[in-house]
């Protein structure tokens, strides 16, 4: 048996035995401890009861993420981004922490050790900003600050291109009656002498993070910008439909992202495959799945670290999609779980197989959307139904 | 693929792309109104003055569509199981045949007026009197209102199942009057069949209907109004608030019969708390995959019986399996979707510790819930999914499906024969419309008030009164003959599809 399942195995037990919903769980899918040992040990990872991440959800689990923290560990409250307006909670050890910041490490490693244009605001502010979500006397991380963190740890240098301006803050504040939110600017001259130091000096530059605010950016700066091969691009945490936390923009066409990031920074044709990167990764799986842009798929095809198992579970029959296929991800990871019941947790996306093991376990994959259907009361044609819109 | 419908009244046609499939079929435009309006009216003119036999024409038309070998059945079902994601399976054994069983008696039809008239003199309405193949009674205080033959109707359609919306251009045939029918944008295509096998057979009928589609809201709907006219809308309450305000804002001498949002459940007497029956709810819970209005999203099961309200929905559970093997339900994405988070939801409340019980396939075949704490009737996602809730007495059900009055429809009761006209009273009170036996809420007999009132007489009458329709006499015959109608349908579809 593998490390990886030797350890799996382990996670799993403890899991069931911490975790009373846990235990319910896998009581309603019929299958007990010994079976769950049985399966992380021969590779049928797929059968191994999943917990929906909407679970970690604060408003939609109605407080099921208290019951599947381990409060005793000592650790605090990782806080997602909301882009739901209803943000996770997992408790995370130091440890587990750790996992994602290795995690994002490897995943940057992708491209080179240039230099980072982090479309983002920096470690501090978004600290500060994780505070407002807190819950209860506990600490609270937000989660963009590890990889952000991480970021810092890999790359020659790195510059946060969203500033506070305290000024403007202090006055929506004001004009609010202490319900605004903080005034972000552009650091434009920064960006500008920035890609001039790499245009010149014909070093490595990395645009990265969210690309809602990358890609206006960039794509309105004047002119072009002889870059070539040195210009990379790494983006992450989503945003492509035009969403993420409190941000809102334009959905995104990847192709033409790409094209036009091409002729702004004059990058070869050839080179989009390997300067075009995307990182998906979420608050409750904690693991980074980098992917190069791929024009066959005209979309990101990612990458599944060896941290990690990734299944891709087709709702229509119930099990594992094959390449091609389409269905939920759900990932299975011993590793930085120690302080919540992750080990085994599916997520509320669509994505669709591009290749998998010989486990049917998912190397790649590519179209990454939110799954619909969740409830409201509502109907369709004349029947009573619970739907997430009414349509006739 | 390219599939293109036209109507002999409607030269536009609007391109429409479902599922894959580029979809051509007739638009009412502001533009062309007038021209459809004066074409429609005039073949109805034609037609309906010169001793015409439409009824028949309705009748070939049906039986038409019960052949397995019609050429136009066999090659509209796999398309229209492309553009719906219903199976092949579901739309013949559920869609097509309970129309070839419909009771087509004119004779009936044409007395029912004058039967409940009769009903209403001598106030006999007040208690289940003998009708059809079961009883009838009226609820509330009667009034009755006369109407002139209406100018012109005009249908809305829903689309959430296939079959029903067919029986749409009989009311133009019982009223002599054109017919302007506006079609579902989930369902373009099955009336278009529908309409051109009646084509074939009597042309002249069919020129009296234009049919096609236009986008809600769009102002056809306003210069449609601007005639006097029988309105039938099927679809959400909103939908319908809407067509009843244009009502009232284009032409208040126009006339709505509405079929909002519905909803319709089961209810199971202990002494029926056994497999046989349970195989007869799972068969009224696969048709249409659970999406007609008729469909029951809840069963009330009453404790103490052979089988407990568990071992029930276990048996619920098999049943469905075995129909699933048969009669597959939507292989769509979209659908697994929402019962993945429906079925989530549930989950959830079970590991929050409510009495909650999730009985699921692996895939989408069948998701039953025992609920144990929510009493109240409550929708579901439909697509096969029913919820079990345990009662100690069916007496208790009224009480927990009144807040839902307004929208309650189909009941599927199983109940000892000596009880039933009680129970049926006590639902009806609540609000019920149609109660038939479990597992035949989804087939049609034009002699039952499924929306509290007969559609063949809404178009010259109303009388103020919500009848309640019993759709049997004997539980135990019902449920044999039932069981015979769900074996054979299973076997056949396993021979043509098999084949």
């Amino acid at each position: 048996m593998s490390d990886f399942n030797q350890h799996l195995e382990a996670a799993l037990e403890r899991q069931y035995q911490l975790y009373e919903p846990y235990r319910t769980l896998c009581e309603m899918e019929n299958v007990g401890l010994d079976d769950i040992k049985a399966m992380a040990r021969s590779g049928d990872l797929f059968a191994i009861p999943a917990i929906p991440a909407e679970w970690f959800k604060k408003e939609q689990s109605n407080g099921l993420f208290r019951k599947l923290a381990n409060a005793e560990e000592k650790g605090g409250w990782l806080v997602s981004s909301s882009t739901s307006g209803d943000p996770s909670y997992t408790w995370r050890t130091e440890a587990d922490r750790q996992v994602i910041a290795n995690s994002f490490e490897w995943a940057y490693g992708h491209v080179p050790a240039g230099y980072s244009i982090a479309f983002s605001p920096s470690v501090e502010f978004l600290t500060r900003v994780g505070q407002r979500f807190a819950i209860d006397d506990n600490p609270v991380v937000f989660y963009a600050t590890i990889p952000s963190a991480a970021a810092g740890e890999v790359f020659n240098g790195m510059d946060y291109m969203a500033e506070l301006n305290t000024v403007k803050t202090i006055w929506a504040m004001i004009k609010s009656r202490g319900k605004g939110r903080p005034v972000l600017e552009l650091r434009q001259e920064l960006l500008m002498q920035r890609i001039r130091e790499a245009e010149q000096n014909g070093t490595d530059i990395i645009f990265s993070a969210s690309v809602l605010m990358l890609y206006p950016t960039l794509k309105n700066l004047p002119g072009t910008y002889n870059l070539g091969r040195h210009a990379y691009f790494l983006t992450g945490a989503g945003g492509w439909d035009g969403q993420k936390g409190t941000m809102a923009g334009d959905a995104i066409h990847k192709p033409r992202y790409v094209r036009e990031m091409c002729e702004k920074f004059n990058v070869p044709a050839d080179a989009v495959t390997t300067n075009f990167w995307d990182i998906y990764g979420t608050t409750e799986n904690g693991k980074a799945q980098p992917g190069p842009y791929s024009p066959e798929h005209e979309d990101f095809v990612f990458q599944v670290g060896d941290d990690v198992k990734l299944y891709v579970i087709d709702p229509v029959s119930g099990k594992p999609a094959e390449a091609g296929e389409t269905g939920y991800p759900r990932f299975i990871s011993p590793y930085g779980v120690d302080g919540f019941a992750g080990a085994c947790v599916q997520q509320n996306d669509i994505v669709t197989v591009v290749a998998t093991n010989d486990d049917h376990s998912v190397r790649q994959f590519t179209h990454i959307s939110r799954a619909s259907g969740q409830e409201g009361e509502g109907g369709v044609g004349c029947a009573f139904e619970m739907v997430e819109g009414v349509q006739l | 693929m390219n599939y293109t419908f036209s109507d002999p009244n409607i030269t536009t046609n609007g391109t429409f792309q479902v599922n894959g499939y580029t979809i051509k079929a007739p638009l009412f435009t502001p533009d062309e109104l007038p021209y459809i309006i004066a074409s429609t009216r005039r073949n109805a003119e034609m037609y309906f003055t010169d001793g015409h036999n439409a009824f028949d024409a309705l009748r070939r038309s049906y039986e038409a569509w019960n052949d397995a070998f019609y050429y136009l059945r066999q090659q509209a079902i796999p398309i229209l199981s492309g553009l719906t994601a219903f199976s092949e399976q579901t739309l013949t054994c559920f869609g097509l045949e309970p129309l070839g069983r419909l009771n087509f008696d004119v004779e009936q039809l044409s007395k029912l007026e004058q039967h409940l008239r009769h009903l209403i003199a001598n106030g006999k309405y007040r208690s289940f009197t003998r009708w059809g193949n079961g009883y009838l009674k009226g609820y509330g205080t009667p009034r009755i209102a006369v109407f002139e033959p209406p100018q012109q109707i005009v249908q809305v359609m829903a689309g959430n199942v296939i079959g029903p919306t067919w029986l749409s251009a009989m009311l133009g045939a019982i009223a002599g009057a054109p017919q302007f029918i506006k079609l579902p944008s989930r369902d373009l295509a099955s009336l278009m069949y529908y309409l051109q096998t009646l084509e074939e057979i009597d042309p002249a009928f069919r020129a009296t209907i234009a049919c096609g589609y236009y986008p809600g809201g769009n102002v056809v709907e306003d210069a449609l109004l601007e005639i006097p006219s029988l309105v039938v809308a099927m679809g959400t309450d909103s939908t319908i608030e809407s067509i009843a305000g244009k009502i009232a804002a284009v032409n208040p001498r126009s006339r709505l019969i509405p079929h909002g949002l519905k909803i319709s459940f089961q209810v199971i007497g202990r002494a029926y708390a056994l497999p046989e029956v349970a195989e007869l709810v799972a068969w009224g819970v696969a048709a249409y995959d659970g999406n007609g209005c008729f469909s029951p999203a809840n069963i009330y099961v009453e404790t103490g019986g052979p089988l407990n309200p568990q071992q029930f929905a276990e048996a619920v559970a098999e049943a469905m399996g075995e129909i699933a093997a048969y009669i597959p339900p939507k292989r769509s994405l979209a659908v697994a979707e929402r019962v993945t988070a429906y079925r989530q939801r549930q989950a959830q409340r079970r590991l929050l510790g409510e009495r909650v019980q999730l009985i699921k396939s692996p895939g989408t075949d069948y998701t039953i819930i025992v609920d144990e704490e929510v009493p109240l009737l409550t929708p579901t996602c439909q697509e096969r999914t029913v919820i079990i809730k345990p009662v100690e007495d069916v007496r208790e059900v009224p009480g927990h499906v009144r807040h839902l009055a307004g929208n309650l429809q189909t009941v599927g009761l199983a109940v000892p024969t000596s009880e039933l006209l009680e129970v049926a009273d006590l639902l009806g009170e609540a609000g019920v419309t149609n109660i038939k036996i479990p597992g035949t809420e989804h087939t049609i007999d034009l002699a039952e008030a499924h929306d509290g009132y007969f559609d063949t007489v809404q178009i010259t009458m109303e009388d103020g009164l919500r009848w309640v329709t019993i759709g049997f006499t004997d539980t135990d015959r019902a449920i044999g003959e039932t069981l015979h109608t769900k074996n054979t349908c299973l076997e056949r579809v396993a021979r043509q599809f098999q084949a």
